[in-house]
């Protein structure tokens, strides 16, 4: 981490909140889509990122290493995020399908492929698609990914690439059928 | 990271689905004045302050050792701990991992642990979880000493024919590929030459017992069904073993009334789901058409792995105390238990292992049956803090743990570690005598998977990633270091590796894929001998005769890789000059193909009477074509030939989409007869033509084909 950032690090546990703007400033963007790409929802993403910068803000004192706060910050979220999704605070449905089940009925027309891709990650199981969406969305290298969702780099990457490889079938498949 | 590049196509769709404009409430000045008036916490100092005196007393007992810093700012007043109960086991008690004295030790550590959880205000994982936890199923019956199990023989050589005594037939049938000769592994189909034993998942769990004998006609000869469960729960079948007479299910408990079961208006699970208990249900196959359960034996947890040597089965588990009960349930449940015979029953207090450090709720259980007698007392041993991935070769159980050594963050439910400290505890345990606790041992770095650990001639050898390259560690029967290579080519991950006696063939990738021969006839100095740099990598590596090894993984140019899997022949005759003499890359120019193999060395198919193997293979091409078939291929004259292509049919469901890939995961053969499986089932094939004989279909698949 650049010497900037530790500073920035050390006022925000100091309670200087702009220096914690600034230190968010950083992942805000992956930070928000991460939590859309979750819920799928604009308001509730705004919640969820609302809540989590509030959640690190309060307890940053409790981080010692500068280096964690990204994965701080995006676990955080994840758990903000799935409370939001128990809570059924709106309809969007984010939780997985069984494997091996047939396709959700789908009776709108879904030529696009957006609607594709939602139907392809629910197919993941949660890990999987945190490990996609943190790889893909917040950029994530395999280490860092690690730690956030604690377990080994390699198991990170082989299960991003089954997780990867399920998807790319699955959406190949689709584009078949057109 | 080699992930982005190979499926640069699908990041971009999943970016380009996720784009969204960061809103005004979200903007970092927005952000700043929005926790302005925050309060924040100050720094922990991680006190028993919650707790009563006792309690604290016994918890910094349990914890002694820890350096002072993270948890107490002063020297305690310690009441002397409680005499242990004698040991009936030969457990080393060393100054990492020791023996809870009593039931009270543990009972009181996960008490401590809950009402810090508590004060912490763990917030609405505590509300919600409390609410559903419901009372418990069974009483629990404590075992007054240690009972020690009967010892089970090992080291006996597993007979590997399949001579039948009614016809006498000793054809050559594929085995499951495990990593020590003879020591069993599980997996979701077993072959003994005559029948085929797979693994079902439809609504009712079983294991098809496929009489195969007519090549032409793959028959049901029987199911064995699962007990059923109880109300609230249910069971699914995860692998099995097959060893002459006796069918041993393993087979996951889900209680889905305490993971929140299914929210049938929302068509998703509410919560995570994790399995309760593993089953092994064992069952008399002598009479192959009626299946006889003999009986089961279930332990707390979710199934980690299991092997079979002889009739010993060892079943591991990784159990998470549900430290959101209630406090009566959860002090009932603090302690891992094993069901027979219809009675619970808790690990007994000398082989519950407590390590210095203890913050974990999580166990490793390990329990070793004799599944001949099914009935008797089972050797059990369970250590606070687990393991994931593990190494047995009958005598000998390595459990490797990862560790992070790092500060820890905590808040709420999210625990944040420093990466660039993780290291591997490795737990060996003795099998010959019951299941006993030998020792520790930390390295640096953390492993890939079973194949990086090893036991041979009175040492243990392991391999691991670190922060600055990898390193192979060389440990004596007391787990202490005798010999390290560390610095292994720095800023790479260990992606395969595999020990052969005295030599360890290490791949490790970025953008090229060295191939390390390390020396370790010298325990003491492990040094590389030889390093060959190709393109691409091997994720999986196979001894092949004298000299030679199998290398299955990813094809590469010097940019990177080229998304299609490739069978490398490696010449490791001389160590200090290792060559790719020969190369099979599947899956034409455009598109992607990859094998089973690749991540799953149980689809790597051996061929005894030949001198061929088989792997899975799943190409697809960028037109959208996907064709799935089994590759089998020798070695001739020093080069890689593909000697047969078994094709299953593409099934046509006649619906536009398939929830079916048609994917194989496994191939296996009887005699003349060769067998795929994918998940729609089974296809038989002439070994010599490739032909088409039958097919087997798999339930499931079945019923959504005849809809």
């Amino acid at each position: 981490m650049e010497s900037n950032e530790k500073r920035l690090f050390r006022s925000a546990q100091a309670g200087d909140a702009n220096a914690f703007g600034a230190l968010y400033a950083q992942y805000a963007n992956e930070l928000y889509r991460y939590a859309y790409a979750i819920l799928r929802d604009r308001h509730a993403a705004e919640d969820a990122v609302q809540e989590a910068c509030i959640k690190v803000y309060t307890n940053l004192q409790n981080i010692r290493k500068p280096d964690a706060v990204k994965a701080y910050f995006f676990k955080t979220l994840q758990n903000t995020a799935k409370t939001l999704l128990r809570r059924g605070a709106f309809t969007v449905c984010g939780a997985e399908i069984p494997e091996n089940s047939p396709a959700p009925d789908n009776t709108e027309s879904t030529a696009s492929d957006r609607t594709d891709l939602q139907n392809a990650l629910l197919r993941l199981t949660e890990e999987e698609r945190q490990i996609v969406l943190l790889s893909a969305v917040a950029g994530f290298t395999s280490k860092e990914i690690a730690v956030t969702v604690d377990l080994t780099a390699g198991a990170v990457r082989s299960k991003l690439s089954r997780s990867l490889e399920k998807l790319r079938t699955y959406l190949a498949e689709k584009e078949c059928a057109k | 990271m080699k992930s982005r590049k190979k499926y640069a196509e699908i990041y971009e769709k999943i970016q380009n689905d996720t784009k969204a404009d960061l809103p005004d409430s979200l903007q970092p000045a927005a952000i700043a004045a929005l926790v302005k008036n925050t309060e924040q916490t100050k720094k922990k100092h991680r006190t028993a302050r919650i707790v009563s005196v006792s309690a604290a007393a016994v918890f910094v007992a349990v914890l002694a050792g820890v350096a002072g810093v993270r948890l107490f700012n002063h020297t305690p007043n310690v009441e002397s701990p409680k005499t242990p109960q004698q040991s009936v086991s030969a457990d080393a008690d060393d100054a990492h991992l020791r023996s809870a004295a009593d039931y009270k030790e543990i009972e009181d550590y996960f008490a401590a642990l809950q009402a810090e959880y508590k004060a912490q205000n763990r917030g609405s994982v505590w509300e919600n979880a409390v609410q559903l936890f419901g009372a418990q199923k069974y009483a629990v019956a404590e075992i007054a000493d240690g009972t020690v199990a009967e010892s089970f023989n090992s080291g006996n050589a597993v007979e590997t024919g399949t001579a039948d005594a009614a016809t006498g037939t000793t054809a050559s049938h594929g085995e499951t590929n495990t990593q020590v000769e003879n020591i069993d592994e599980a997996d979701i189909l077993k072959n003994d030459g005559k029948y085929l034993y797979l693994v079902q998942h439809a609504d009712t769990p079983r294991v098809d017992i496929l009489d195969i004998r007519d090549r032409t006609n793959i028959t049901l000869a029987a199911a064995a069904q699962l007990p059923a469960a109880n109300e609230g729960e249910r069971i699914s079948v995860s692998e099995i073993y097959v060893r002459e007479n006796t069918l041993v299910v393993l087979a996951a408990v889900y209680n889905d009334a305490e993971n929140g079961g299914m929210d049938y208006a929302r068509g998703c699970y509410a919560y995570d789901v994790q399995a309760a208990r593993t089953l092994a249900a064992i069952y008399d196959i002598s009479d192959r058409s009626a299946p006889a359960l003999l009986n089961t034996y279930a332990v707390d947890g979710s199934l980690l792995s299991s092997r079979m040597n002889g009739d010993a089965l060892l079943l591991l588990t990784n159990y998470n105390v549900p430290i959101y009960k209630d406090e009566t349930d959860m002090k009932n449940a603090c302690v891992p238990c094993y069901y027979q015979s219809g009675e619970k029953m808790r690990f007994p207090v000398n082989d519950v292992k407590l390590p210095e450090n203890a913050e974990d709720t999580a166990y490793l259980t390990v329990s070793l049956i004799d599944t001949q007698n099914p009935d008797e007392t089972p050797a059990v041993k369970a250590v606070l803090g687990g393991g994931s991935n593990i190494y047995c070769n009958g005598d000998t159980l390595l459990a490797a743990r990862t560790e992070t050594e790092s500060e820890v963050s905590e808040v709420g439910d999210t625990v944040t570690y420093s990466m660039a400290d993780m290291a591997t505890r490795l737990y060996a345990f003795d099998l010959t005598d019951g299941v006993c606790y030998k020792g520790s041992a930390k390295v640096q770095g953390t492993v890939l998977n079973q194949f990086s650990m090893d036991a041979y001639s009175g040492c243990y050898r392991i391999a691991t990633t670190a922060q600055d390259g990898s390193i192979v560690t060389v440990l004596n029967r007391d787990l202490e270091t005798v010999g390290v290579l560390s610095g292994i080519a720095k800023g790479e991950n260990i992606y395969a590796a595999r020990f052969m006696g005295d030599t360890a063939y290490l791949v490790t990738f970025y953008q090229t894929d060295p191939l390390f021969v390390v020396d370790l006839s010298n325990p003491e100095n492990p040094e590389i001998k030889g390093e060959l740099k190709i393109p691409g990598f091997s994720d999986y590596l196979h001894p092949y005769g004298e000299g030679l090894l199998i290398g299955v993984g990813e094809d590469g140019t010097e940019s990177g890789t080229t998304r299609h899997i490739k069978i490398s022949l490696f010449d490791v005759s001389d160590k200090e000059n290792p060559k790719e003499i020969s190369k099979l890359v599947y899956g034409g120019n455009s598109g992607y193909s990859y094998s089973a193999a690749q991540s799953d060395h149980k689809a790597y198919l051996t061929f005894s009477d030949s001198g061929e193997f088989a792997v899975p293979i799943y190409e697809y091409d960028n037109r959208g074509t996907t064709t799935a078939y089994a590759s089998a291929v020798t070695v001739e004259n020093g080069a890689l030939k593909i000697t047969n292509t078994y094709t299953p049919e593409k099934t046509q469901t006649g619906e536009t989409y398939s929830a079916y890939s048609g994917e194989i995961q496994r191939v296996t053969y009887s005699g003349d007869t060769v067998y795929t499986l994918s998940d729609t089932g089974l296809t038989a094939f002439d070994r010599a033509s490739g032909e088409i004989l039958c097919t087997y279909s798999a339930p499931q698949y079945e019923e959504a084909v005849s809809e």
